[in-house]
Protein backbone atom coordinates (compact mmCIF):
# COMPACT_ATOMS: atom_id res chain seq x y z
CA UNK A 1 0.00 0.00 0.00
CA UNK A 2 1.36 3.45 -0.97
CA UNK A 3 0.75 6.40 1.33
CA UNK A 4 2.22 9.61 0.46
CA UNK A 5 1.71 13.00 2.19
CA UNK A 6 1.45 15.84 0.02
CA UNK A 7 1.46 18.90 1.69
CA UNK A 8 0.13 21.51 -0.27
CA UNK A 9 2.10 24.22 1.17
CA UNK A 10 5.08 23.34 -0.23
CA UNK A 11 4.41 22.81 -3.57
CA UNK A 12 3.07 25.89 -3.49
CA UNK A 13 6.11 27.49 -2.17
CA UNK A 14 8.30 25.82 -4.83
CA UNK A 15 5.81 27.32 -7.58
CA UNK A 16 5.71 30.45 -6.32
CA UNK A 17 9.48 31.30 -5.75
CA UNK A 18 10.04 33.29 -2.67
CA UNK A 19 6.91 34.78 -2.72
CA UNK A 20 5.47 33.45 0.06
CA UNK A 21 2.08 34.08 0.14
CA UNK A 22 -0.50 34.96 2.40
CA UNK A 23 -1.74 31.32 3.40
CA UNK A 24 1.97 30.25 3.78
CA UNK A 25 -0.04 27.89 6.32
CA UNK A 26 -2.35 26.62 4.88
CA UNK A 27 -3.96 23.16 5.67
CA UNK A 28 -1.74 19.63 4.29
CA UNK A 29 -4.11 17.55 2.90
CA UNK A 30 -3.25 14.46 2.29
CA UNK A 31 -4.49 11.53 0.32
CA UNK A 32 -4.13 7.87 0.43
CA UNK A 33 -5.47 5.24 -2.44
CA UNK A 34 -5.81 1.45 -1.79
CA UNK A 35 -7.44 -1.06 -4.12
CA UNK A 36 -8.71 -4.09 -2.77
CA UNK A 37 -10.35 -7.21 -4.79
CA UNK A 38 -14.05 -7.86 -4.47
CA UNK A 39 -14.33 -11.40 -3.96
CA UNK A 40 -17.72 -13.16 -4.05
CA UNK A 41 -17.63 -16.20 -1.39
CA UNK A 42 -19.88 -18.15 -0.37
CA UNK A 43 -20.82 -19.85 2.35
CA UNK A 44 -23.49 -22.37 3.88
CA UNK A 45 -25.41 -21.36 0.89
CA UNK A 46 -25.19 -17.35 1.63
CA UNK A 47 -22.82 -15.56 -0.67
CA UNK A 48 -21.27 -12.34 0.42
CA UNK A 49 -18.70 -9.95 -0.68
CA UNK A 50 -15.15 -10.09 1.00
CA UNK A 51 -12.36 -7.53 0.25
CA UNK A 52 -8.71 -9.15 -0.66
CA UNK A 53 -5.55 -7.63 -1.57
CA UNK A 54 -5.10 -7.76 -5.32
CA UNK A 55 -2.56 -10.55 -5.56
CA UNK A 56 -4.28 -12.94 -8.21
CA UNK A 57 -6.79 -10.49 -10.32
CA UNK A 58 -7.90 -12.38 -13.52
CA UNK A 59 -10.13 -10.46 -16.48
CA UNK A 60 -13.51 -10.25 -15.17
CA UNK A 61 -12.58 -10.06 -11.43
CA UNK A 62 -14.46 -6.83 -9.37
CA UNK A 63 -12.00 -4.14 -8.36
CA UNK A 64 -12.95 -1.50 -5.78
CA UNK A 65 -10.87 1.84 -5.88
CA UNK A 66 -10.93 3.80 -2.27
CA UNK A 67 -8.91 7.44 -1.79
CA UNK A 68 -8.94 8.33 1.47
CA UNK A 69 -8.36 11.98 2.25
CA UNK A 70 -7.44 14.32 5.53
CA UNK A 71 -7.41 17.95 6.07
CA UNK A 72 -4.40 18.02 8.47
CA UNK A 73 -4.36 21.77 8.54
CA UNK A 74 -5.99 24.10 10.50
CA UNK A 75 -8.23 25.62 8.21
CA UNK A 76 -10.91 24.49 5.95
CA UNK A 77 -10.79 23.00 2.66
CA UNK A 78 -13.39 24.20 0.35
CA UNK A 79 -14.20 23.03 -3.21
CA UNK A 80 -12.99 19.98 -3.18
CA UNK A 81 -12.81 18.36 -6.11
CA UNK A 82 -11.25 15.31 -6.28
CA UNK A 83 -10.81 13.61 -10.07
CA UNK A 84 -9.63 9.92 -10.78
CA UNK A 85 -8.91 9.06 -14.54
CA UNK A 86 -10.38 5.13 -14.55
CA UNK A 87 -6.72 2.65 -15.38
CA UNK A 88 -7.33 1.57 -18.61
CA UNK A 89 -7.69 -2.14 -18.44
CA UNK A 90 -10.64 -1.63 -16.12
CA UNK A 91 -14.36 -0.46 -16.16
CA UNK A 92 -16.82 1.23 -14.31
CA UNK A 93 -18.91 -1.71 -12.83
CA UNK A 94 -21.62 1.02 -11.16
CA UNK A 95 -22.31 4.94 -11.18
CA UNK A 96 -22.16 5.78 -7.81
CA UNK A 97 -22.64 8.89 -6.05
CA UNK A 98 -20.31 10.61 -8.32
CA UNK A 99 -19.83 12.65 -11.49
CA UNK A 100 -18.18 11.10 -14.59
CA UNK A 101 -16.49 11.80 -17.89
CA UNK A 102 -17.04 9.64 -21.15
CA UNK A 103 -14.66 11.47 -22.81
CA UNK A 104 -11.10 11.94 -21.26
CA UNK A 105 -12.11 14.33 -18.82
CA UNK A 106 -13.39 17.28 -20.58
CA UNK A 107 -16.58 17.24 -19.46
CA UNK A 108 -18.17 15.57 -16.28
CA UNK A 109 -22.10 14.99 -15.33
CA UNK A 110 -24.21 11.74 -14.77
CA UNK A 111 -24.07 8.98 -17.11
CA UNK A 112 -27.58 8.95 -17.98
CA UNK A 113 -26.95 12.42 -19.37
CA UNK A 114 -23.84 11.89 -21.66
CA UNK A 115 -23.64 10.77 -24.83
CA UNK A 116 -20.86 8.65 -26.41
CA UNK A 117 -19.54 7.47 -30.09
CA UNK A 118 -21.28 4.20 -31.34
CA UNK A 119 -18.98 2.10 -33.96
CA UNK A 120 -20.85 3.51 -36.50
CA UNK A 121 -19.92 6.92 -35.68
CA UNK A 122 -23.57 8.37 -34.60
CA UNK A 123 -23.70 9.11 -30.76
CA UNK A 124 -25.86 6.89 -28.33
CA UNK A 125 -26.06 6.42 -24.86
CA UNK A 126 -23.08 6.64 -22.53
CA UNK A 127 -22.74 3.21 -20.98
CA UNK A 128 -20.03 2.24 -18.15
CA UNK A 129 -17.57 1.23 -20.25
CA UNK A 130 -17.46 4.42 -21.82
CA UNK A 131 -16.38 6.15 -18.48
CA UNK A 132 -12.55 7.34 -18.76
CA UNK A 133 -12.68 9.46 -14.87
CA UNK A 134 -14.80 10.10 -12.29
CA UNK A 135 -15.28 13.16 -10.22
CA UNK A 136 -16.33 13.66 -6.39
CA UNK A 137 -16.94 17.42 -5.60
CA UNK A 138 -16.87 18.06 -1.81
CA UNK A 139 -18.01 21.28 -0.61
CA UNK A 140 -15.73 21.54 2.64
CA UNK A 141 -13.46 19.78 4.69
CA UNK A 142 -13.24 21.21 7.98
CA UNK A 143 -9.81 20.90 9.73
CA UNK A 144 -9.00 17.53 10.78
CA UNK A 145 -12.03 15.75 8.93
CA UNK A 146 -11.43 13.22 7.14
CA UNK A 147 -13.00 10.67 4.97
CA UNK A 148 -13.29 8.49 1.45
CA UNK A 149 -14.32 8.36 -1.91
CA UNK A 150 -14.62 4.92 -3.44
CA UNK A 151 -15.40 3.43 -7.05
CA UNK A 152 -16.54 0.44 -8.22
CA UNK A 153 -14.71 -1.74 -11.10
CA UNK A 154 -14.53 -4.84 -13.43
CA UNK A 155 -11.28 -5.50 -14.89
CA UNK A 156 -12.17 -6.15 -18.72
CA UNK B 1 10.14 -3.13 -10.58
CA UNK B 2 7.38 -2.29 -12.35
CA UNK B 3 6.77 -3.91 -15.81
CA UNK B 4 4.11 -2.60 -17.74
CA UNK B 5 2.63 -3.39 -20.88
CA UNK B 6 1.06 -0.82 -22.96
CA UNK B 7 -2.83 -1.39 -22.70
CA UNK B 8 -4.61 -1.05 -26.34
CA UNK B 9 -7.70 0.46 -25.72
CA UNK B 10 -9.12 -0.30 -29.39
CA UNK B 11 -8.88 -4.19 -29.60
CA UNK B 12 -10.48 -4.34 -32.87
CA UNK B 13 -6.88 -3.35 -34.95
CA UNK B 14 -5.67 -7.17 -33.52
CA UNK B 15 -7.26 -8.86 -36.11
CA UNK B 16 -6.03 -6.88 -39.35
CA UNK B 17 -2.77 -9.06 -37.68
CA UNK B 18 -4.04 -12.34 -39.15
CA UNK B 19 -4.59 -14.59 -42.73
CA UNK B 20 -8.46 -14.69 -43.35
CA UNK B 21 -8.40 -18.69 -42.63
CA UNK B 22 -7.49 -18.55 -39.17
CA UNK B 23 -10.59 -17.19 -37.24
CA UNK B 24 -9.26 -14.24 -35.60
CA UNK B 25 -10.84 -12.54 -32.37
CA UNK B 26 -10.85 -10.19 -29.91
CA UNK B 27 -8.78 -10.67 -27.12
CA UNK B 28 -10.44 -12.14 -23.96
CA UNK B 29 -9.92 -9.71 -20.98
CA UNK B 30 -7.49 -7.54 -19.95
CA UNK B 31 -3.75 -8.60 -21.62
CA UNK B 32 -2.19 -10.61 -18.71
CA UNK B 33 1.05 -8.81 -17.22
CA UNK B 34 -1.23 -5.56 -17.46
CA UNK B 35 -0.44 -3.02 -15.16
CA UNK B 36 -3.43 -1.73 -13.73
CA UNK B 37 -2.38 1.97 -12.20
CA UNK B 38 -4.63 4.37 -10.42
CA UNK B 39 -3.91 7.93 -8.77
CA UNK B 40 -6.34 10.74 -7.88
CA UNK B 41 -5.74 14.43 -8.41
CA UNK B 42 -7.76 16.72 -6.21
CA UNK B 43 -8.17 20.73 -6.20
CA UNK B 44 -9.02 22.10 -3.06
CA UNK B 45 -9.78 25.69 -1.88
CA UNK B 46 -8.08 27.59 1.37
CA UNK B 47 -9.75 30.60 2.38
CA UNK B 48 -11.02 30.77 -0.85
CA UNK B 49 -7.80 30.68 -2.29
CA UNK B 50 -7.58 28.00 -5.26
CA UNK B 51 -4.46 25.53 -3.87
CA UNK B 52 -1.97 23.86 -6.35
CA UNK B 53 -3.95 20.10 -7.32
CA UNK B 54 -2.18 17.57 -5.50
CA UNK B 55 -1.66 14.12 -6.95
CA UNK B 56 -1.69 10.27 -5.10
CA UNK B 57 0.46 7.93 -5.58
CA UNK B 58 -0.32 5.78 -7.71
CA UNK B 59 -1.27 2.02 -6.98
CA UNK B 60 0.19 -0.56 -9.72
CA UNK B 61 -0.83 -4.30 -9.38
CA UNK B 62 -0.41 -6.70 -12.19
CA UNK B 63 -3.06 -8.66 -14.27
CA UNK B 64 -2.46 -12.04 -13.75
CA UNK B 65 -2.72 -14.67 -16.48
CA UNK B 66 -5.92 -17.02 -16.87
CA UNK B 67 -5.41 -19.73 -18.82
CA UNK B 68 -8.93 -20.91 -20.20
CA UNK B 69 -9.42 -22.65 -23.47
CA UNK B 70 -12.42 -24.47 -25.13
CA UNK B 71 -11.72 -27.41 -27.48
CA UNK B 72 -15.04 -28.22 -29.67
CA UNK B 73 -16.05 -30.67 -32.61
CA UNK B 74 -17.32 -29.21 -35.58
CA UNK B 75 -19.14 -32.29 -36.86
CA UNK B 76 -22.81 -32.33 -35.94
CA UNK B 77 -23.18 -36.07 -36.74
CA UNK B 78 -21.05 -39.17 -36.55
CA UNK B 79 -18.17 -39.20 -39.92
CA UNK B 80 -19.62 -41.41 -42.48
CA UNK B 81 -16.71 -43.81 -43.39
CA UNK B 82 -16.63 -47.05 -45.45
CA UNK B 83 -14.11 -50.24 -44.61
CA UNK B 84 -10.73 -49.43 -46.27
CA UNK B 85 -11.29 -45.62 -46.46
CA UNK B 86 -7.91 -43.65 -45.75
CA UNK B 87 -7.79 -39.81 -43.93
CA UNK B 88 -10.93 -39.98 -42.96
CA UNK B 89 -11.43 -36.73 -41.20
CA UNK B 90 -13.24 -35.49 -38.16
CA UNK B 91 -12.90 -31.71 -37.29
CA UNK B 92 -12.01 -29.48 -34.04
CA UNK B 93 -11.80 -26.44 -33.09
CA UNK B 94 -9.39 -25.22 -29.99
CA UNK B 95 -10.39 -22.13 -28.97
CA UNK B 96 -7.79 -19.71 -26.90
CA UNK B 97 -9.86 -17.43 -24.15
CA UNK B 98 -7.16 -16.81 -22.01
CA UNK B 99 -5.86 -13.24 -21.45
CA UNK B 100 -2.28 -14.25 -22.73
CA UNK B 101 -0.66 -15.68 -25.90
CA UNK B 102 -0.10 -19.72 -25.41
CA UNK B 103 0.49 -22.26 -27.08
CA UNK B 104 -1.08 -25.72 -26.85
CA UNK B 105 0.09 -29.41 -27.17
CA UNK B 106 -2.65 -30.99 -28.75
CA UNK B 107 -2.78 -35.38 -28.89
CA UNK B 108 -5.46 -37.48 -30.09
CA UNK B 109 -6.68 -40.97 -28.39
CA UNK B 110 -9.39 -43.42 -29.25
CA UNK B 111 -12.03 -43.66 -26.44
CA UNK B 112 -11.87 -47.01 -24.67
CA UNK B 113 -16.07 -47.58 -25.68
CA UNK B 114 -18.91 -46.70 -23.67
CA UNK B 115 -21.40 -43.92 -24.93
CA UNK B 116 -20.46 -42.46 -28.38
CA UNK B 117 -20.07 -38.51 -28.56
CA UNK B 118 -23.52 -38.32 -31.06
CA UNK B 119 -25.44 -41.59 -30.67
CA UNK B 120 -24.66 -45.29 -29.73
CA UNK B 121 -21.51 -46.61 -28.52
CA UNK B 122 -17.83 -46.62 -29.42
CA UNK B 123 -17.51 -49.95 -30.45
CA UNK B 124 -13.99 -50.22 -32.30
CA UNK B 125 -11.19 -48.18 -33.31
CA UNK B 126 -9.83 -47.18 -36.28
CA UNK B 127 -5.41 -47.23 -37.64
CA UNK B 128 -2.71 -44.75 -38.02
CA UNK B 129 -4.62 -41.39 -36.38
CA UNK B 130 -2.89 -38.25 -37.00
CA UNK B 131 -3.43 -34.71 -35.80
CA UNK B 132 -3.31 -32.30 -38.50
CA UNK B 133 -3.65 -28.29 -38.51
CA UNK B 134 -5.47 -25.93 -41.11
CA UNK B 135 -2.92 -24.29 -42.83
CA UNK B 136 -3.44 -23.75 -46.06
CA UNK B 137 -6.14 -21.38 -45.95
CA UNK B 138 -8.54 -23.90 -47.63
CA UNK B 139 -11.62 -25.35 -45.57
CA UNK B 140 -11.68 -28.71 -44.66
CA UNK B 141 -8.38 -31.58 -44.31
CA UNK B 142 -6.77 -31.33 -47.45
CA UNK B 143 -3.08 -33.23 -47.47
CA UNK B 144 -1.47 -29.83 -48.10
CA UNK B 145 -2.52 -28.54 -43.73
CA UNK B 146 0.09 -29.62 -41.28
CA UNK B 147 0.60 -32.46 -39.02
CA UNK B 148 1.60 -31.18 -36.03
CA UNK B 149 1.80 -31.92 -32.60
CA UNK B 150 1.22 -28.73 -30.76
CA UNK B 151 -0.68 -25.03 -31.67
CA UNK B 152 2.19 -22.22 -31.50
CA UNK B 153 1.51 -18.81 -30.14
CA UNK B 154 -2.58 -18.61 -30.45
CA UNK B 155 -3.42 -15.06 -29.36
CA UNK B 156 -6.07 -14.38 -26.93
CA UNK B 157 -9.14 -15.18 -28.68
CA UNK B 158 -8.10 -16.87 -31.05
CA UNK B 159 -10.15 -20.27 -32.65
CA UNK B 160 -7.79 -22.73 -34.97
CA UNK B 161 -9.43 -25.47 -36.51
CA UNK B 162 -7.61 -29.01 -35.96
CA UNK B 163 -8.45 -32.17 -37.94
CA UNK B 164 -7.95 -35.39 -36.89
CA UNK B 165 -7.37 -38.05 -39.25
CA UNK B 166 -7.69 -41.56 -39.28
CA UNK B 167 -7.40 -44.77 -41.82
CA UNK B 168 -10.49 -47.15 -41.34
CA UNK B 169 -9.24 -51.22 -41.24
CA UNK B 170 -10.78 -52.76 -43.97
CA UNK B 171 -12.34 -55.46 -41.34
CA UNK B 172 -14.60 -53.03 -39.72
CA UNK B 173 -17.93 -54.19 -39.44
CA UNK B 174 -21.06 -52.22 -40.96
CA UNK B 175 -22.43 -49.60 -38.21
CA UNK B 176 -19.17 -49.43 -35.95
CA UNK B 177 -18.16 -46.44 -34.56
CA UNK B 178 -14.60 -45.20 -33.19
CA UNK B 179 -15.17 -42.34 -31.06
CA UNK B 180 -11.97 -39.88 -31.08
CA UNK B 181 -10.90 -37.59 -28.37
CA UNK B 182 -8.86 -34.25 -28.69
CA UNK B 183 -7.42 -33.21 -25.88
CA UNK B 184 -5.66 -29.61 -26.09
CA UNK B 185 -3.23 -29.05 -23.05
CA UNK B 186 -2.13 -25.00 -22.72
CA UNK B 187 2.15 -25.11 -23.15
CA UNK B 188 5.04 -22.70 -23.72
CA UNK B 189 7.77 -23.35 -26.04
CA UNK B 190 6.11 -24.65 -28.44
CA UNK B 191 8.23 -24.04 -32.17
CA UNK B 192 5.89 -22.78 -35.03
CA UNK B 193 6.65 -24.67 -38.12
CA UNK B 194 3.67 -23.53 -40.72
CA UNK B 195 0.97 -21.19 -39.59
CA UNK B 196 -0.21 -22.21 -35.99
CA UNK B 197 0.87 -25.89 -36.74
CA UNK B 198 3.83 -26.68 -34.12
CA UNK B 199 5.95 -29.51 -32.47
CA UNK B 200 7.24 -29.44 -29.53
CA UNK B 201 6.89 -27.17 -25.76
CA UNK B 202 5.63 -28.20 -22.71
CA UNK B 203 2.30 -27.54 -20.50
CA UNK B 204 1.64 -24.94 -18.35
CA UNK B 205 2.21 -25.29 -14.62
CA UNK B 206 -0.34 -23.10 -12.61
CA UNK B 207 0.86 -20.98 -9.68
CA UNK B 208 1.15 -23.87 -6.88
CA UNK B 209 -2.31 -22.11 -4.29
CA UNK B 210 0.27 -22.53 -1.43
CA UNK B 211 2.92 -19.81 -3.46
CA UNK B 212 2.55 -16.33 -2.07
CA UNK B 213 1.13 -14.48 -4.42
CA UNK B 214 2.79 -10.97 -5.32
CA UNK B 215 0.79 -7.70 -5.85
CA UNK B 216 3.12 -6.67 -9.07
CA UNK B 217 3.96 -10.09 -10.49
CA UNK B 218 1.85 -12.39 -13.13
CA UNK B 219 0.49 -15.97 -11.60
CA UNK B 220 -0.62 -18.29 -13.71
CA UNK B 221 -4.25 -19.36 -12.79
CA UNK B 222 -6.13 -22.20 -14.67
CA UNK B 223 -9.94 -21.64 -15.32
CA UNK B 224 -11.01 -23.74 -17.89
CA UNK B 225 -14.27 -26.10 -17.81
CA UNK B 226 -14.03 -29.88 -17.78
CA UNK B 227 -15.20 -31.77 -20.50
CA UNK B 228 -17.57 -34.67 -21.18
CA UNK B 229 -16.28 -37.13 -18.86
CA UNK B 230 -15.25 -39.95 -21.36
CA UNK B 231 -12.82 -37.55 -22.05
CA UNK B 232 -10.76 -37.92 -19.00
CA UNK B 233 -10.72 -33.70 -18.86
CA UNK B 234 -10.64 -32.21 -15.37
CA UNK B 235 -11.80 -29.00 -13.93
CA UNK B 236 -9.17 -25.99 -14.34
CA UNK B 237 -6.62 -28.18 -15.42
CA UNK B 238 -5.16 -26.14 -18.15
CA UNK B 239 -6.65 -28.59 -20.46
CA UNK B 240 -10.07 -29.04 -22.29
CA UNK B 241 -11.03 -32.06 -24.92
CA UNK B 242 -14.00 -32.58 -27.29
CA UNK B 243 -15.23 -35.38 -29.07
CA UNK B 244 -16.30 -36.97 -32.51
CA UNK B 245 -17.37 -39.94 -34.03
CA UNK B 246 -16.65 -42.43 -37.16
CA UNK B 247 -19.55 -44.49 -38.24
CA UNK B 248 -18.77 -47.31 -40.61
CA UNK B 249 -21.56 -47.08 -43.49
CA UNK B 250 -20.70 -48.88 -46.36
CA UNK B 251 -23.20 -50.54 -49.14
CA UNK B 252 -24.13 -53.69 -48.24
CA UNK B 253 -24.75 -55.97 -51.07
CA UNK B 254 -26.37 -59.62 -51.07
CA UNK B 255 -26.89 -61.41 -54.81
CA UNK B 256 -29.30 -64.44 -55.41
CA UNK B 257 -29.86 -66.41 -58.25
CA UNK B 258 -32.98 -67.68 -58.87
CA UNK B 259 -34.39 -70.36 -62.01
CA UNK B 260 -37.38 -71.73 -63.43
CA UNK B 261 -37.96 -73.90 -66.31
CA UNK B 262 -40.26 -71.97 -69.12
CA UNK B 263 -40.83 -74.49 -71.12
CA UNK B 264 -39.75 -78.28 -72.42
CA UNK B 265 -39.81 -80.19 -75.84
CA UNK B 266 -43.18 -81.59 -74.91
CA UNK B 267 -45.55 -79.48 -73.39
CA UNK B 268 -43.97 -76.20 -74.09
CA UNK B 269 -45.18 -73.56 -71.70
CA UNK B 270 -47.79 -75.03 -70.09
CA UNK B 271 -46.16 -77.68 -67.79
CA UNK B 272 -42.88 -77.63 -68.75
CA UNK B 273 -40.12 -79.89 -67.00
CA UNK B 274 -36.53 -79.62 -66.45
CA UNK B 275 -36.07 -82.51 -69.58
CA UNK B 276 -33.03 -82.00 -71.70
CA UNK B 277 -33.85 -79.38 -74.64
CA UNK B 278 -35.92 -77.78 -72.07
CA UNK B 279 -35.05 -74.10 -71.42
CA UNK B 280 -34.29 -72.45 -67.91
CA UNK B 281 -35.03 -69.01 -67.07
CA UNK B 282 -32.38 -67.74 -64.45
CA UNK B 283 -33.08 -64.29 -62.72
CA UNK B 284 -29.59 -62.95 -60.58
CA UNK B 285 -31.27 -60.41 -57.70
CA UNK B 286 -28.12 -58.15 -56.28
CA UNK B 287 -29.71 -56.29 -53.56
CA UNK B 288 -28.34 -53.19 -51.95
CA UNK B 289 -29.61 -52.89 -48.14
CA UNK B 290 -28.21 -50.07 -46.81
CA UNK B 291 -30.36 -47.24 -46.90
CA UNK B 292 -27.69 -44.40 -47.97
CA UNK B 293 -24.48 -45.70 -49.48
CA UNK B 294 -24.60 -46.80 -52.95
CA UNK B 295 -22.23 -49.72 -54.57
CA UNK B 296 -20.40 -48.73 -57.27
CA UNK B 297 -19.14 -51.07 -59.94
CA UNK B 298 -21.12 -53.71 -59.45
CA UNK B 299 -20.40 -56.63 -62.08
CA UNK B 300 -22.15 -60.07 -61.54
CA UNK B 301 -20.17 -63.01 -62.55
CA UNK B 302 -22.48 -66.24 -63.93
CA UNK B 303 -20.44 -69.50 -64.50
CA UNK B 304 -22.75 -71.68 -66.67
CA UNK B 305 -21.94 -75.14 -66.70
CA UNK B 306 -21.74 -76.20 -70.37
CA UNK B 307 -21.75 -79.90 -69.49
CA UNK B 308 -25.57 -79.40 -69.10
CA UNK B 309 -26.44 -76.04 -70.33
CA UNK B 310 -26.18 -74.59 -73.86
CA UNK B 311 -28.05 -71.52 -75.32
CA UNK B 312 -27.31 -68.84 -73.30
CA UNK B 313 -28.87 -65.87 -73.89
CA UNK B 314 -28.30 -62.37 -73.99
CA UNK B 315 -29.17 -60.88 -70.44
CA UNK B 316 -32.32 -58.94 -70.22
CA UNK B 317 -31.29 -56.09 -67.32
CA UNK B 318 -34.18 -54.37 -64.63
CA UNK B 319 -37.66 -54.79 -64.68
CA UNK B 320 -38.91 -56.51 -61.80
CA UNK B 321 -39.25 -59.23 -59.37
CA UNK B 322 -42.11 -61.44 -57.86
CA UNK B 323 -39.90 -62.49 -54.62
CA UNK B 324 -40.34 -66.29 -55.41
CA UNK B 325 -38.61 -67.38 -58.68
CA UNK B 326 -39.94 -64.80 -61.57
CA UNK B 327 -38.55 -61.78 -63.03
CA UNK B 328 -40.29 -60.10 -65.57
CA UNK B 329 -39.50 -56.95 -67.71
CA UNK B 330 -36.22 -55.23 -68.23
CA UNK B 331 -34.09 -54.23 -71.20
CA UNK B 332 -31.89 -55.77 -73.06
CA UNK B 333 -28.49 -55.86 -72.81
CA UNK B 334 -25.02 -57.82 -73.54
CA UNK B 335 -22.71 -59.75 -71.65
CA UNK B 336 -19.10 -57.94 -70.93
CA UNK B 337 -17.37 -61.14 -71.34
CA UNK B 338 -18.31 -64.61 -71.79
CA UNK B 339 -14.81 -66.01 -71.69
CA UNK B 340 -14.28 -69.82 -70.66
CA UNK B 341 -17.54 -69.72 -69.90
CA UNK B 342 -18.35 -67.25 -67.26
CA UNK B 343 -20.59 -64.98 -68.25
CA UNK B 344 -19.83 -61.48 -66.63
CA UNK B 345 -22.47 -57.90 -66.89
CA UNK B 346 -21.16 -54.83 -65.55
CA UNK B 347 -24.19 -53.73 -63.31
CA UNK B 348 -22.57 -50.67 -62.37
CA UNK B 349 -23.89 -48.63 -59.40
CA UNK B 350 -26.76 -49.85 -56.97
CA UNK B 351 -28.12 -47.08 -55.32
CA UNK B 352 -29.36 -47.31 -52.03
CA UNK B 353 -32.19 -49.65 -50.82
CA UNK B 354 -32.06 -50.53 -54.69
CA UNK B 355 -32.00 -54.26 -56.20
CA UNK B 356 -30.55 -54.70 -59.70
CA UNK B 357 -31.75 -57.62 -61.77
CA UNK B 358 -29.87 -59.63 -64.15
CA UNK B 359 -31.99 -62.61 -66.38
CA UNK B 360 -31.09 -64.65 -68.98
CA UNK B 361 -31.99 -68.23 -70.59
CA UNK B 362 -29.92 -71.12 -71.19
CA UNK B 363 -30.70 -74.91 -72.62
CA UNK B 364 -30.84 -77.83 -71.08
CA UNK B 365 -28.92 -80.58 -72.95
Amino acid sequence: MSHRLLTAVCAIALGAGFAVPAFARAPAVALEGDVKLVRQVTENGRTSERLEEPNQVLPGDRLVFTTRYTNGGAEPATDFVVTNPLPGPVKLARVDSFEVSVDGGKTFGALAALKATGADGKPRAAELADVTHVRWRLASIAPGASGEVKYFAEVR
Amino acid sequence: MKRSIQWLGTTGAFALVFSPALAAAAPVGTAANSSISNSVTVSYNVGGVAQTPITSAADVFTVDRKIDLVVTTQDSSAVVVTPGQTNAVTTFTVTNNSNATIDFLLAAAQQAGGTARFTGNDTTDLSNVRVYVETNGSAGWQAADTQATSLAAVASGDAVTVYIVSDVPVATAQAAQATMILTATAASGVTATTGYAGTGGSAISQTPTGTANGKTTMETVFADAQAEAQTGDGLKDGKHAARSDYRVDTAQLSVAKYSRVISDPFSGAASPRAIPGAVVEYCIVVQNASTTISATSVSVSDTVDAATLTGVTAPTIGGSFNGTDTCTGGTGGSWTSTAGGIYQYSVGTVAASSTSLVRFQATIR
